[in-house]
């Protein structure tokens, strides 16, 4: 799963949690902790899925052409700016 | 991209393993090879220099118009790598291994592996494409940056992912960023994006939102801005853009696409070290067909015509050719285009190919150089014919032995063959690396040699370079421990000296190509060939000589 669908799957679920936390104020520590539980895996999935687009084969053009447009950005910031 | 691929053989797998010990020649030469071209040490990245040292916003200090008004997105990215001594070679290395394994995955999905490792060795055998991924100017990023787009819309059509979009515009705002000639590429897959994203509005809307906002970040604005504040045209000096640019029209085009195609014929032996002939008996039977067919002297830049037309094979960056796997392609390409159906992917390459070649023929005037140019296009034709000979495992066997070893041999060859590519050249490198820096102008690397010693008995003075429009200015301004100032207008030094107010310590100045102004207060330290000499300014006595100063001519001057 790319990083993008990632980042925006976890902010959505984000979502749904706040959503049920307040609806559900009873039942406060539990979805707490299932919260935690579930935020952790989230981030593991989430810098997991980033290690593979990153490691994927098939993106790596694409890796080669952010680093050159990031390179570009830079040096030229630092040059403009002189 | 989920397509699964049929297992290997053994010849391709040791067709992998040739391929990738090309790969670490080339690469570490990319790594431990200094900056040699030409264009590079008079704009490319000299401007990079000279905008370090004298600030990018100014008018003074630049030497030469290319160093305003060409884009300069991708020779940005060199200088940390010039900041590094080392490696400059590389962001093009990288671009030519990215394209390379877009053109592997393409084409082994589309065809198979065989194919795509065959097209993948014969682009290594293609002394243009090679030369260029090993040197620092900006032209294999164009056919990185297009391979890049294709590759994005191909999988966005499977994958439907938006940041795919975002990479294809991504690509396109760099390319017309990062060569003046990309700009008409760009136009062109900007519009073809639009029809091919036609029924997919939303996707399309997208697709223009990401371009919108990477153009002016990747589209070089800023050298837009600055030939503005200099020549009040975003363009730059527009009798440089019109002498530069094909002016005599349809007749030009078609006149420059004969001068491309034969002059891209090759027996794939022509280099450095040995010359067979084929040159002259080609640009001889060129001048006959165009004087044959009424083209005769159009779409030249004013300084060349059909009596100096040469077709180089010299083996250096700017003087090659796509060898012999290159002349099979475009030849090859030729007859598929005339012979085969309109909806065959084979009849499409080469279609395409012809029709970025035609692109070039139409937009930019005919030069000697202009072969790393037709990378786009050469890049096409070889990989339409590899296709079609390799993608039928059971067909042409003989014909595949023949193309086959014509691949290998040319690719095994090519370094030889090559002006400052050889492997002893890597040794030079590696020992030496101001030799092999100044491998295309020997002489001066003397003059290099001397200011370093001049520099190093005199540490705290003061130097200004004062350089002409051809004149290499960047391996002097990247001396260690010299404090530069670019000078190419005299009267800069005079106002430097008032500015700064040091008193008795007398300043030097290198003149690279320019004429000394007699009034100048000064003693030669040392006289080289032509203009070119090594000064010792009184600055006292400049100072008191004021306004009697003689004013040079503007520098930035249009030819």
């Amino acid at each position: 799963m790319p990083f993008f669908k990632v980042s925006i799957d976890i902010r959505r679920k984000r979502g749904f949690k706040e959503l049920a936390m307040t609806s559900n104020y009873g039942n406060d520590r539990v979805d707490q902790t299932v919260d935690k539980r579930k935020k952790n895996e989230d981030l593991l999935t989430c810098f997991s899925s980033v290690l593979r687009a990153f490691g994927s084969l098939d993106n790596f053009p694409f890796w080669v052409l952010f680093l050159i447009a990031a390179l570009s950005l830079v040096s030229r910031l630092v040059l403009l700016l002189r | 991209m989920n397509s699964k691929l049929p297992s290997d053989t053994v010849a391709g797998r040791l067709l992998m393993v040739f391929v990738l010990l090309a790969l670490c020649y080339w690469g570490v030469f990319s790594v431990v090879c200094p900056v040699t071209t030409y264009d590079a040490h008079v704009y490319n990245l000299a401007r990079l220099a000279i905008a370090e040292k004298a600030g990018f916003w100014q008018g003074s200090a630049w030497n030469s118009n290319r160093q305003i008004l060409f884009p300069w997105v991708f020779d940005a990215v060199h200088y940390p790598f010039l900041k590094l001594g080392r490696g400059a070679a590389l962001p093009s290395f990288l671009c030519l291994v990215g394209a390379l394994y877009m053109i592997y995955r393409l084409v082994a999905i589309s065809w198979n592996r065989d194919a795509a490792r065959w097209c993948v060795a014969a682009l290594l055998a293609m002394p243009t494409v090679m030369l260029q991924a090993s040197t620092v100017k900006n032209d294999l990023v164009i056919l990185f940056t297009l391979t890049c787009w294709f590759y994005a819309l191909y999988r966005y059509r499977s994958e439907s992912r938006k940041w795919l979009l975002a990479v294809a515009a991504l690509s396109l705002a760099l390319m017309a960023g990062s060569k003046t000639s990309g700009i008409p590429l760009c136009g062109l897959l900007f519009l073809a994006t639009l029809w091919h994203l036609r029924n997919r509005w939303r996707a399309g809307l997208q697709f223009l939102l990401f371009f919108s906002l990477f153009l002016p970040l990747f589209g070089s604005v800023e050298t837009y801005i600055l030939s503005w504040q200099i020549y009040h045209n975003p363009l730059g000096s527009k009798s440089f853009i019109r002498d530069s640019s094909n002016r005599d029209g349809i007749g030009g085009a078609l006149a420059n696409f004969v001068r491309y195609y034969i002059g891209n014929l090759s027996l794939g032996v022509d280099g450095a070290g040995h010359q067979s002939g084929l040159t002259g008996v080609l640009e001889g039977a060129c001048r006959s067909f165009l004087d044959f067919v009424g083209l005769k002297n159009v779409g030249y830049r004013p300084d060349f015509n059909d009596a100096n037309m040469v077709f180089g094979k010299s083996g250096g960056d700017a003087g090659s050719d796509f060898g012999l796997v290159g002349a099979l392609g475009m030849t090859a390409s030729t007859i598929f285009l005339l012979t085969r159906c309109t909806t065959d992917y084979i009849w499409k390459l080469s279609g395409a190919g012809f029709l970025t070649l035609f692109l070039t023929s139409y937009t930019i005037a005919w030069m000697p150089w202009n072969a790393r140019f037709l990378l786009v296009p050469f890049v096409a034709f070889t990989i339409a014919l590899t296709v079609k000979v390799f993608s039928e495992p059971g067909r042409f066997r003989a014909v595949q032995r023949l193309y086959g070893s014509v691949i290998i041999v040319s690719a095994l060859a090519l370094p030889f063959g090559s002006l400052n590519r050889r492997p002893k050249d890597l040794k030079t490198a590696i020992k030496h690396k101001e030799h092999l820096m100044f491998s295309e102008q020997p002489q001066l690397e003397k003059i290099w040699s001397d200011v370093r010693k001049i520099r190093s008995h005199n540490k705290n003075q003061h130097w200004y370079l004062v350089a002409g429009d051809d004149s290499w200015t960047l391996p002097f301004l990247l001396i260690d421990n010299i404090e530069w100032t670019p000078a190419p207008k005299w009267e800069t030094i005079l106002t430097k000296e008032r500015e700064t107010g040091r008193i008795g310590q007398n300043a030097f100045v290198l003149v690279l190509g320019r004429e000394v102004p007699g009034e100048i207060p000064s003693f030669t330290v040392m006289k080289y060939s032509g203009t070119t000499l090594i000064l010792q300014i009184e600055t006292d006595l400049l100072r008191s000589a004021g306004q009697k100063l003689y004013l040079a001519p503007p520098l930035v001057r249009s030819f």
